[in-house]
């Protein structure tokens, strides 16, 4: 038989319930941020559980996100690697007109692919 | 009528339909339904959990702990004290009285208070007893000591 309150913790690991802080609750997740959760009380044991399908949200966001940018680099580099064989069939070696802006194209989604994993390092310090 | 304490929690369990309105016209205390008991009313809402720092009816729990109501008394050291109508520490529970053996019980002046002093010196935490009409009083068994 156990007892299961609401909960909160903070940043800085301080759960309360009851309107209470419970100092020797142990928490189980990261509590890097503040948080809502479950407190679990068991004889004198206590332990604090928080509901963090947030940072699940979080995190299939970005990854999708990530993903998409990841697709739409690799489209535009097939489309550029197609352009320039279309061009490879006569006597020039000039590059297809739309070479620079495929290229920046590509560029600019390894930007935004970067930027991705930077915010998921930090949902990873973060974790609830 | 059969009575447990526990702890400082006191279970009264009627052997005869009736007990409980009698007891409470006899003595003045409010006895109400617990599970498939009785208790004083103000156990009742007795909490089968305790916060450290938080209301543990009309006393402060001071550990944080689950379990059934007279466990929790126990970790926090409490009893009710049914001639005050509060929940208070064992400790402050200071008066004395004697146990004296009749046939196969103890017999007392009275319902025994959890946290009493016994003619020994020894601080009662609980008993069994059941309550003798041809006597007119309560016949104690199973005295549990601090």
């Amino acid at each position: 038989m156990s007892k299961i309150l609401n909960a909160t913790c903070d940043s800085s690991g301080k759960v309360t319930a009851d309107g209470i802080i419970v100092p020797e609750a142990e928490v189980l997740t990261e509590g890097k941020q503040d948080s809502a959760g479950l407190l679990f009380i068991e004889n004198k044991s206590v332990k604090y559980l928080t509901v963090n399908t947030s940072d699940l949200k979080t995190l299939i966001e970005k990854t999708s996100s990530a993903l998409d940018d990841v697709s739409a680099a690799l489209t535009k580099i097939g489309l550029t690697l197609t352009s320039i064989g279309a061009g490879m069939t006569g006597p020039t070696t000039a590059p297809p007109p739309t070479l620079a802006t495929d290229v920046a194209t590509i560029n600019s989604k390894v930007t935004e692919i970067n930027a991705v994993k930077a915010e998921l390092d930090t949902l990873k310090g973060a974790l609830k | 009528m059969k009575l447990k304490c526990s702890h400082g929690f006191y279970l009264f369990e009627e052997t005869r339909v009736g007990q409980v309105s009698d007891f409470m016209s006899q003595t003045g205390f409010e006895i109400g339904p617990l599970d498939n008991l009785f208790t004083f009313k103000t156990l009742i809402d007795a909490p089968k959990y305790s916060i450290k720092g938080g209301p543990l009816l009309s006393s402060q729990s001071i550990v944080t702990c689950e379990g059934n109501q007279w466990d929790v008394f126990k970790e926090n050291a409490v009893v009710y004290d049914f001639t005050k109508d509060l929940v208070v520490p064992i400790s402050s529970i200071t008066q004395t009285m004697s146990l004296k053996l009749a046939g196969n019980f103890f017999i007392s002046n009275g319902l025994i208070l959890a946290g009493s002093i016994d003619q020994n010196g020894n601080k009662i935490e609980g008993y069994s007893a059941f309550y003798s009409r041809d006597r007119g009083s309560w016949l104690y068994s199973e005295v549990s000591y601090v």
